[in-house]
């Protein structure tokens, strides 16, 4: 019994270890797998001849795994800023993103290392600027941006029977919820293999800003709905991680997903369909 | 005292502990279908009908408990003598320590090579089996752990080592079995397929160069480098444990990948009368 308990608190703390980085890697490799196949075969063939040949879903949680290996990996952020009020992306994320995505549109002329780091990063980025726990929203008090929502609060989960962090519920468990069995190819043949040409371009339209301002008005809802409590505050009086809640952020999970590898898709094809 | 523990524990993982995890095992296999010829697809599904190998990638771990393969269980592990060549058979058998004498992997492949050269004298039975076994031992034989090297001391060969926090420790050789891969990438058996197989014809080319024997060998070399990469009694934090993973894991991933050409190759070779012969040595 006790080495059955140790096995799981192993387990538990595996899971913490490698998967407290945005998406898990279900979600990063999904959101590069439904990119994938959205790519023309020049633009795939263009990118992969650069990766050793490998698909772009290998690396796409890259950044997570390596960022500890160099400051400038490290640099980057995994979340994206808001501003509360217009829902526009503000800050750094969005200028790193942006740095890359500008680095790519020459990316012949690029070196190996600074190729894959865009890439890499691009990749990583856009699935992680789509997960809803990884927005954070910042209201404009006249002088400067203070952050009024980020998900590292404590919230009561009813099937857990537990308090756990809503970072971490963002990260791991929303999409194991229903489909913990599923790899990155079941995710794109539910999700976008049968997607009419019309939705995918009403999912795709408009520039990166415009498709992070969607991604930051559809997951307000998740501090609206589960509102941050003081720090100590006890169990009670935390924000309940209901059952129909769960599903429902399931149902914007997979729709996250979805939208990111879309238009991850879409961005790579102008990048690389030269 | 001591070392009769380090003995015990390592016989226990070795005994409980056997193969890689059969997830990986089926994801190898995914390779391994991809590549077979059609003439060898054909021949197969004449002994394992209606079925894909990878219905069959962990059958070997399944039944070894069986009264009819029972000795199967031994065939997880090879054994390496001290010049790094392959241990006769006759010797693993009659060696006085456990871990060697437990290590026929190479007696397996070998009896299902030949039941498969001599399919004519078996009967369908056999030779479904000795299919099942072949693939299974050939992703065996590319899981560095399961190198037994006869002048590698216990210690060294199953380092146990801490996992942030943790109080008991890591087994080595189970962590290769499923951690060194699945710590990065968690795909499901077809992903294996989707990701790794995409080497060039040259690159398959040298990687399936030369007889069974020579890839064993080969592997034997290679693999050794893989005890020094931990220390008995590390404890990792959880940076440290990352690092570490990011040097692992693309060893395991051409692990993974060589298991899947080289056992597509070798039935190749078997089942399809156009293809050149391999399994013999080509040292004199």
């Amino acid at each position: 019994m006790k080495r059955y308990i140790t096995l799981i608190i192993l387990s538990v703390a595996l899971f913490a270890i490698f998967e407290a980085k945005g998406w898990g890697r279900e979600g990063h490799n999904a959101v590069a797998y439904i990119a994938e196949m959205q790519l023309t075969e020049r633009a795939k063939a263009n990118i992969e001849k650069r990766i050793d040949n490998r698909s772009i879903v290998y690396y796409a949680s890259w950044l997570d795994c390596h960022r500890a290996e160099h400051d400038k990996w490290n640099s980057r952020r995994h979340t994206c800023d808001f501003d509360i009020d217009t829902f526009r992306p503000i800050g750094k994320p969005i200028k790193h993103l942006k740095e890359s995505v500008e680095q790519l549109r020459q990316y012949e002329t690029l070196t190996d290392s600074a190729f894959r780091f865009n890439l890499y990063a691009v990749l990583h980025q856009m699935g992680d600027f789509h997960c809803p726990g990884h927005n954070e929203y910042h209201r404009y008090d006249g002088t400067k941006y203070r952050k009024a929502h980020h998900s590292k609060y404590k919230v009561y989960f009813v099937e857990r029977k537990s308090v756990w962090d809503y970072h971490n519920f963002w990260d791991v468990y929303v999409l194991r919820h229903r489909f913990g069995s599923w790899g990155y190819m079941d995710y794109g043949n539910v999700l976008a293999a049968n997607l009419p040409e019309d939705v995918k371009r009403q999912l795709t339209d408009g520039t990166i800003e415009d498709w992070l301002e969607d991604s930051a008005r559809r997951s307000i809802i998740i501090y609206e709905q589960m509102p941050a409590k003081p720090k100590n505050a006890p169990q009670e009086e935390l924000s309940v991680l209901s059952p129909q809640k769960v599903n429902d952020f399931n149902d914007l999970a997979n729709d996250q997903i979805l939208r990111a590898g879309l238009r991850l898709g879409k961005l790579l094809n102008e990048l690389f369909d030269k | 005292m001591k070392r009769l523990l380090i003995l015990l524990a390592v016989l226990c993982a070795v005994q409980s502990v056997k193969a890689w995890h059969q997830n990986i095992h089926a994801g190898i296999t995914t390779i391994v279908d991809a590549n077979l010829t059609p003439e060898t697809k054909a021949a197969i599904a004449d002994y394992l009908p209606n079925k894909s190998l990878l219905f069959y990638a962990n059958w070997h771990s399944f039944v070894e408990k069986d009264t009819p393969y029972k000795e199967a269980a031994k065939w997880h592990h090879i054994a390496i003598d001290k010049k790094g060549g392959i241990m006769p058979i006759k010797k693993v058998v009659k060696s006085k320590n456990e871990l060697l004498s437990a290590s026929l992997a190479y007696d397996g492949l070998s009896r299902a090579i030949a039941t498969i050269q001599n399919r004519a004298q078996s009967t369908k039975e056999e030779v479904a089996a000795a299919i099942c076994f072949l693939v299974h031992i050939m992703a065996d034989m590319h899981c560095p752990t399961h190198y037994v090297y006869a002048d590698m001391p216990v210690e060294e060969r199953l380092p146990e080592f801490y996992l942030p926090k943790a109080k008991k420790s890591e087994n080595y050789q189970k962590f290769w079995e499923y951690e060194a891969l699945t710590n990065t990438f968690n795909w499901r058996a077809g992903e294996y397929c989707h990701q790794l197989n995409r080497k060039t014809q040259e690159e398959v080319g040298k990687l399936t160069a030369g007889s069974v024997e020579e890839w064993l060998m080969r592997n034997a070399e290679e693999y050794r480098s893989v005890y020094r990469l931990v220390s008995s009694g590390v404890r990792f934090d959880k940076s440290a444990y990352r690092l570490w993973n990011n040097h692992i894991y693309p060893i395991a991933v051409e692990c993974v990948t060589a298991a899947g050409y080289r056992t597509a190759h070798l039935l190749n070779v078997l089942f399809d009368s156009d293809a050149e012969p391999i399994w013999k040595t080509s040292k004199k």
